[in-house]
């Protein structure tokens, strides 16, 4: 499905990703860990279509195309979901408006017709249940006035609503309490299938409580430095990332004594 | 003498008076055209735009005389800081302290000054800035070498004590790079009396230059207060001006402020309490002419009896001034029904990619917070006093030189708390 | 990030968007043209080919004695060259002039305008409920539905008709709120005002349908100088709708109307506008002049008026939709869509006068600016000494797009008793590039995430218009806006 191969990327001419390889299969979920500053939340815009990062080499292939050249609508249209760290309000524009518009530009880049009102009325309201929102809030502007919790289960709707194949989670635990994590967690979860993959980005092993990766790779100062399955992420969770990072300094002491 | 309300006689008042630097070549160049300036725009009426909401016939209609030195005659409170004084807007060098190599007289300072003197003002000034660089004959200047640090606060005291006085004063900070000063300008007169107090500071900021400047207006009930402080600032200069109204007649200020390097910041403060039949005009403009620029105003005026006052704020962003971000509030409160705010708040922006917002308010104290107090056992009256004294405060609190703080919050609750200080 | 929103890669989006100004067609008709130039002759024949009655004569006469001696007005954030009055036609109507009472005997020419600009004129087409008056250059042609209205006892009729039907109530009122010394345009309207709208609302009345006029500047080199007169008697109600467009010159034209608005006790007017006069080309050639006087009284007590609009058109924009609050506890609101585009400019605003007691105003401006277009905000508010308990709330947001444009806030307040309670607050920003990306993501397009973002800075305006104008407001901005991001 996804198959980053060296990936080198920049911010402003500073080189935040340096060589990044990782594949992720259908169905499968991923979770990417590090530390603040490691370059996660990077990675996820880069494969999103951010502006302003700068891909300097490596590549990325998404079912069998070169995701590096598509916009980033056009990358939403063939799949790719992104939920965001920090929500973006946006004033005046409603909820359902948004996802409506969303949904048929989908819909109209792969030749389908637009979603009737009705359906989509009854989409909506299905899927809010699933992330317990309530339905007035699918009236009220984008996560204009939502609480971090709401803005969180909102991404999680509209990920429900999108359908999409790969799904990016952006650090969706960061400002959760456990009610709310939990809520969020199950909503991933029903989502999760054989033809779905997800990649997670988390600083905290607490999201994979809830939603267990079948992947765990640890990142730091751009490199994923660590791979495992989710028993990583206990012993990242009980040791913490110096002690990855000891290892990494470890080995180039090492490196440079001998 | 000055006749009142014609232009020509006050040009011919000032004929024969011996300014300094009577020899220096674009001193009396800057005087011409300023002269000329005069000539051409007069004093302002209501049919100006900028001076639509303040008459000036009160000020046109008295004769005033420009003296030459005079001798302090009141007596100061003790200070054991710095402190010059200007008697009628000349310096009075036997009641001053202070003096030094960066801190003189502008009499003394003309070599110094060249170049700074007049480079921060309006390219078309109003008419009382016209005559002030006209007829300018005293002031101080402060003149600080690169990495200088001005100790301590650095006081000026202008007393005007002659009647039907008029002074043309003009003030320079020549702050170089990197340099440091507090000053605070306070402005007396001897109560009921008539005077003009035309008076102008030019602020000129050098690269990461910190100044904080502090203007305390109480002149006399009487009086006629004309002031400008003109500021230019380069790459993160701090310029922070506190401009406190609290008595005069008829005042009026014009604060402007050139944002000319990346990185500069400005913050203008100001307060007006206003009673009697005071009219207090503020304009204030800030002109973020490069990027990277932020501004923060803050003014707050009370206003009781039959005083008005006049609010006026200008920003402007240039075309290529990205990245700017300028705020300005003003709030009002009107006491009386027989008081009047005025205000006009202006946005001139011509780049995109900016952070620009002003909000205004007129109205009254919050009736939640005064039901509180008075459930809590406060009468009416005090609850009123505490909460007017609460909202003007703000500002004051602003201030971060703990003296000045405090002796302005102790002016203010003597001014709007009366009998009731022990309650702050 | 830093990316700019407007963007080479996507240059190639804006040629393919680029739309010309679909209303910019010219009616070819034959025109009883009067040969430019303005002095007391061309008023007297004015007056004459309207047969006015002899007071309307002084009025034109008096008014423009009064304009000879009024400078013109420069005060606002405006540039554009002098407008030579005497290079202006004073009146043009189409030769065969139609009697009002059938359909058949309006040149088809004039009905297939209309239809081009989506105004059927035949009642059975029309949108259901709104009556409409059309009027092509200085004269009106058509009036629809008026039968349905005189059962309810409204009068909706152009004002040259009214002047000889019901002249007494004309005189009664016209000049009561923009009186002819009122402003420079205001007074060259009085002198040469050749048609428009008169609007009476009788005692108790909820007006049956929307009230509609669409203005229509055909010939060259002819100013429209329209005039709208609505009076709303105690207890009644009435919304109106007007539209504007003209076809697309190099030369500019002037527009220079005067509505007046009277609202008695416990009655309201709601007055909608979509204006949409040609806006001159991307250099900023050709456009119309637009100096509009529009000026409602809250003349008893509850009664309100209500200003929206949406300018996208016209190359220079000078309007300022006003209320008198003069009953006690009378309501003033105006909410306003400008966009600027290209090189439009525009300075518009409103004036709140508080006069009585708890009268209460809210104003709502939303300008937007893109390419090199200049949006001004200008306002007062002002609160008379006997205006107790008086109350404002003002919110004025800009958007800019593009790094050329401006926009500009110049509010006033002016408060003179101390009950009253005024909250005024501004901002300006972009479009944020946090906001384009989340949408993107989501799959929309630039265009699509723009115009859906400009769409929500709008929406407190846009749910104030009647459902037919918000949907046709909507479009205009979506269209007038096509090639600023691209």
């Amino acid at each position: 499905m996804l198959k980053v191969t060296n990936l080198h990327a920049s911010v402003d001419g500073k080189e935040i990703l340096k060589g990044i390889t990782l594949e992720v299969k259908p169905g499968e979920v991923h979770a990417i860990m590090g530390p603040n500053g490691s370059g996660k939340s990077t990675l996820s815009n880069v494969i999103a279509g951010r502006d302003g990062y700068e891909v300097t080499a490596g590549s990325v292939e998404y079912l069998g195309k070169d995701l590096l050249e598509l916009e980033a609508e056009e990358r939403a249209c063939e799949g790719i979901f992104l939920a965001f760290q920090y929500p973006v309000e946006i004033p005046g524009v409603s909820n359902m408006a948004m996802l409506k518009a969303a949904m048929n530009s989908i819909r109209k880049y792969h030749g389908q017709d637009e979603i009737k009102a009705g359906d989509f009325l009854k989409l909506i309201r299905q899927k809010a249940d699933l992330v317990e929102m309530k339905h007035e809030f699918l009236k009220r502007a984008v996560n204009e006035g939502f609480s971090g919790g709401e803005k969180k289960r909102n991404e999680i709707l509209q990920m429900a609503m999108l359908e999409p194949k790969l799904a990016l989670l952006d650090e969706t635990d960061s400002g959760l309490d456990i009610d709310a994590l939990k809520i969020v967690s199950h909503g991933v979860n029903a989502l999760r299938s054989p033809e779905r993959s997800m990649v997670l980005v988390t600083h905290y092993q607490r999201l994979l409580d809830y939603i267990v990766p079948d992947y765990v790779h640890v990142l730091a100062n751009g490199q994923i430095v660590k791979s495992g399955d989710k028993s990583l992420a206990l012993e990242l969770e009980a040791k913490g990332y110096s002690w990855i990072e000891g290892i990494d300094d470890n080995q180039t002491t090492a490196a440079q004594a001998s | 003498m000055i006749t009142a309300n014609e232009n020509q006689s006050w040009v011919n008042a000032h004929a024969g008076v011996a300014l300094p630097g009577a020899d220096v070549a674009w001193l009396n160049e800057q005087r011409a055209a300023a002269l000329a300036q005069f000539e051409k725009v007069g004093l302002p009426g209501v049919r100006d735009e900028d001076w639509r909401y303040t008459n000036l016939r009160a000020l046109k209609s008295n004769d005033y005389a420009l003296n030459s030195a005079s001798v302090l005659n009141v007596e100061l409170a003790e200070t054991t800081n710095p402190r010059l004084v200007f008697v009628d807007g000349h310096l009075d060098v036997a009641a001053s302290t202070g003096l030094s190599d960066s801190v003189t007289s502008l009499k003394d300072s003309l070599a110094i000054v060249e170049g700074a003197f007049g480079s921060t003002l309006p390219i078309e000034p109003h008419g009382f800035t016209a005559l002030n660089t006209a007829y300018a004959h005293d002031g101080y200047v402060v003149n600080l070498t690169p990495n200088q640090v001005l100790d301590g606060v650095l006081e000026v005291v202008f007393v005007s004590q002659s009647a039907n006085a008029v002074s043309h004063t003009r003030n320079i900070i020549i702050a170089q790079a990197n340099t440091q000063c507090t000053i605070i300008e306070r402005h007396i007169g001897a109560q009921g009396s008539v005077y003009l107090n035309n008076i102008i500071t030019e602020i000129v900021a050098g690269d990461n230059a910190h100044i904080d400047h502090y203007k305390i207006q109480q002149e006399s009930d009487d009086a006629f207060h004309m002031g400008g402080v003109f500021i230019n600032q380069a790459s993160n200069s701090q310029v922070k001006n506190h401009n406190i109204a609290l008595s005069g007649l008829v005042t009026r200020n014009d604060i402007y402020c050139n944002l000319l390097g990346p990185g500069a910041h400005m913050e203008m403060n100001g307060l007006v309490v206003g009673k009697g039949r005071q009219h207090i005009d503020n304009h204030t403009e800030v002109n973020h002419a490069v990027p990277n620029c932020t501004s923060d105003e803050y003014y707050k005026t009370v206003l009781d009896d039959h005083s008005r006052s006049v609010f006026r704020g200008r920003i402007i962003v240039a075309q290529d001034a990205q990245l700017t971000n300028a705020d300005q509030q003003n709030n009002n409160l009107l006491l009386s029904k027989n008081a009047e705010a005025d205000c006009k708040p202006q946005l001139e922006i011509y780049a995109d990619d900016v952070k620009c917002s002003h909000g205004a308010t007129v109205g009254q104290l919050d009736p939640t917070s005064l039901f509180y107090l008075k459930s809590r056992g406060i009468n009416a009256e005090s609850a009123n006093a505490l909460l007017t004294f609460a909202f003007a405060n703000e500002v004051i609190e602003r201030i971060k030189v703990d003296r000045v703080r405090e002796e302005l919050t102790q002016i203010l609750a003597g001014e709007l708390l009366s009998g009731l200080e022990e309650l702050i | 990030m830093s990316a700019p929103l407007v963007d080479e890669k996507n240059k190639d989006l804006k040629e393919l968007v680029k739309r010309e100004y679909k209303e910019g067609f010219v009616t070819d008709i034959e025109s009883d043209t009067f040969e430019p130039g303005l002095d007391e002759d061309v008023i007297r024949r004015i007056s004459a080919k309207k047969e006015e009655p002899e007071f309307m004569l002084e009025y034109r006469l008096k008014a423009f004695r009064r304009w000879l001696k009024m400078p013109e007005p420069d005060w606002a954030h405006i540039d554009y060259p002098k407008i030579d009055f005497q290079a202006i036609a004073y009146f043009s109507a189409p030769k065969e002039m139609p009697q009002l009472d059938s359909l058949d005997q309006v040149d088809p020419k004039l009905l297939e305008t209309y239809a081009k600009l989506g105004i059927p004129l035949e009642e059975q087409k029309m949108m259901n409920n709104v009556a409409v008056d059309a009027v092509f250059d200085s004269v009106s042609v058509r009036t629809t539905f008026r039968e349905t209205l005189s059962k309810a006892g409204v009068i909706f009729m152009p004002i040259s008709e009214a002047l000889q039907e019901c002249p007494e109530l004309v005189k009664q009122y016209l000049g009561s709120v923009v009186p002819t010394q009122d402003n420079y345009y205001a007074a060259l309207n009085a002198a040469v005002f050749s048609d428009g709208s008169f609007v009476y609302i009788p005692k108790g009345v909820r007006c049956p349908m929307e009230l509609s006029t669409y203005f229509r500047i055909n010939e060259m080199n002819t100013g429209q100088f329209e005039r709208t007169l609505i009076i709303a008697e105690e207890g009644s109600y009435v919304s109106y709708l007007e539209g504007c467009t003209a076809p697309q010159r190099d030369e500019n034209q002037l527009h220079a109307a005067v509505v007046e608005l009277v609202a008695h006790k416990d009655a309201e007017i709601k007055y909608s506008t979509v204006q949409n006069w040609y806006p001159g080309d991307e250099n900023g050639k050709g456009g119309i002049y637009n100096f509009v006087t529009k000026r409602g009284l809250c003349k008893g007590d509850n009664s309100k008026i209500s200003w929206t609009q949406v300018e996208t058109g016209s190359a220079i924009t000078w309007k300022y939709p006003s209320c008198v609050l003069q009953g006690d506890n009378s309501v003033g609101e105006f909410y306003s869509v400008a966009l600027t585009h290209n090189k439009q400019q525009a300075d518009t605003g409103t004036k709140m006068i508080h006069m009585g007691k708890n009268t209460s105003s809210t104003i709502i401006s939303k300008g937007i600016s893109a390419g090199h277009g200049h949006n001004t905000y200008r306002g007062l508010v002002k609160i008379l000494k006997g205006a107790d308990n008086a109350r404002n709330f003002s919110q004025c947001d800009s958007l800019l797009m593009g790094d050329r444009c401006g926009a500009h806030t110049f509010p006033y307040m002016e408060v003179q008793n101390p009950s009253a309670n005024l909250e005024h607050e501004a901002t300006t920003s972009k479009i944020s590039e946090d906001q384009l990306f989340y949408l993107k993501q989501r799959g929309l397009g630039e265009e699509a995430a723009v115009s859906m973002i400009v769409n929500g800075f709008c929406k407190d305006v846009f749910r104030e218009l009647p459902m037919e104008f918000a949907v046709e407001a909507q479009k205009l901005l979506e269209v007038s806006l096509e090639g600023a991001v691209g």
